[in-house]
């Protein structure tokens, strides 16, 4: 199972056993070296560009793209839940961020302001599928939808068939709970798992205050339980 | 960390924020400990556990959602796509001419008479000459009539002296003393052969003159 930075595996067992230490540190990892290695990539971008050395430059802001390709396709799919559209959402942010180069702020994450370019990519996609939602006939519509109803899940070889089920039924719920969480919730709370930024980096991604993206991610992860309980309850 | 007075709990909002603070810090920053109520007490342990079980399972299910759907061989066509558009860009898009050869000519075109156009312009060119009629009423003209009513006989008031007064120059209004026909027409050129405006000596400089281009004038 593919984890979010890596960092909460695990915590579930040992936070069980009372007085065995401090759930959770010992999962932490050290700072990811991803991270400072953009920053570092991006000033040098900055730098050939501003020398006019626009071969170098693309060649080493490609090696920013594979840095961060995985995580933003991950954000833009689950922010629009259409690949299409987050295939080219992510385009589009990568195109700008080497476009602007220029204004990017070397003492900052590049991480921080990458993501602020491609949140801002995914709302101009979606309104502009609203847009064409909004004039288009919906038997036209049927055909852009997509792949992201039928992706089949691959379920872990060693489940047996009853867990499988169970894991899958329960991962729907999950997705469609999120599904329907109020716009800010959602980003806030696709921003801080999926992608596993903390609640600063969030609150500098969404322009928000980091106390009002916590209020957020409180109550879409309090909705997301109530989901999930409901759903078993069901089941 | 306050606890609850009732329950003597952490509430959710304490926990998650627990969570948040141990898990998700920011690169760079020390994760703080865990409160030492979470490491004591038993039924906050398991609410705690419950909530990076729930939090590892939604981040999970979600990267792999998105995995599924963008494999790795998805993720180099977009690589190379990006790679293209960066490359692309600030180059001009060609242009393809349109093939003429080996086709028909084309019919003579007509040209497109617009007539609410024309009306409009029509229009417009009344306005603006009832305007220019408006503006032109304002203009004192008084001076300028008063001679020719007391050539032709008009009222007591403007007559001998008037008329002896009058010798064929005209008065413009607020210019004080009135200038002869001589005068009005040297002002005239002189306006003309000097560059006073200032808003048209830009048009000057860039209006060559004929000495500049006329080989027989140099």
């Amino acid at each position: 199972m593919t984890m979010s930075r890596g960092r909460a595996g695990g915590v579930a067992s040992a936070a069980a056993q009372p007085g065995r230490g401090v759930p959770g540190q010992a999962q932490r990892t050290a700072a990811t070296p991803e991270r400072r290695e953009d920053s570092v990539l991006a000033a040098e971008v900055q730098a050939l560009v501003a020398a006019g050395n626009q071969a170098e430059a693309r060649e080493r802001f490609q090696a920013i793209v594979r840095l961060h390709q995985r995580r933003a396709v991950r954000i833009a799919f689950h922010y629009l839940r259409d690949a299409a559209d987050a295939d080219e959402a992510t385009q589009d942010a990568f195109v700008k961020a080497f476009v602007h180069i220029d204004s990017y702020r070397s003492e900052h994450a590049f991480e921080v302001w990458f993501t602020r370019i491609l949140v801002n990519a995914c709302l101009d996609r979606r309104k502009a599928r609203q847009r064409r939602e909004r004039w288009l006939l919906p038997v036209l519509d049927s055909g852009i939808k997509g792949e992201s109803d039928v992706i089949a899940r691959t379920p872990e070889p060693s489940a047996n068939p009853e867990q499988q089920l169970l894991a899958r039924e329960r991962w729907t719920q999950i997705a469609a709970a999120v599904r329907r969480l109020p716009p800010q919730q959602r980003t806030v709370f696709i921003l801080c798992t999926y992608a596993g930024h903390s609640t600063r980096e969030t609150a500098a991604m969404t322009e928000l205050s980091e106390s009002t993206v916590r209020v957020h991610l409180f109550r879409a992860v309090r909705k997301l339980r109530a989901a999930l309980k409901a759903g078993h309850h069901v089941a | 960390m306050w606890l609850n007075r009732q329950t003597r709990h952490l509430s959710d909002r304490q926990l998650l924020d627990c969570y948040l603070d141990s898990e998700l810090a920011p690169v760079g920053d020390s994760s703080p400990a865990l409160p030492p109520h979470v490491a004591t007490c038993h039924a906050c342990a398991q609410r705690y556990a419950d909530l990076a079980r729930d939090w590892t399972l939604a981040a999970a299910a979600g990267a792999d959602e998105a995995d599924a759907v963008f494999t790795a061989e998805r993720l180099d066509e977009q690589l190379q796509r990006i790679m293209r558009r960066i490359a692309q860009h600030g180059h001009r898009a060609d242009i393809f001419l349109f093939p003429t050869r080996g086709l028909p000519p084309s019919p003579p075109r007509v040209a497109a008479v617009w007539r609410p156009a024309r009306w409009a312009a029509a229009g417009v060119g009344l306005a603006a000459g009832l305007v220019l009629g408006l503006a032109f009423d304002q203009v004192d003209f008084g001076d300028l009539l008063r001679p020719a009513a007391s050539l032709a006989g008009g009222t007591a008031a403007a007559t001998a002296a008037d008329t002896d007064r009058f010798d064929g120059s005209l008065a413009v209004s607020g210019l004080g003393a009135p200038v002869s026909d001589d005068e009005l027409l040297d002002s005239i050129d002189s306006a003309l052969s000097t560059r006073r405006v200032p808003e048209l000596l830009v048009y000057d400089e860039m209006t060559p003159e004929r000495v500049a281009f006329s080989p027989r004038l140099r």
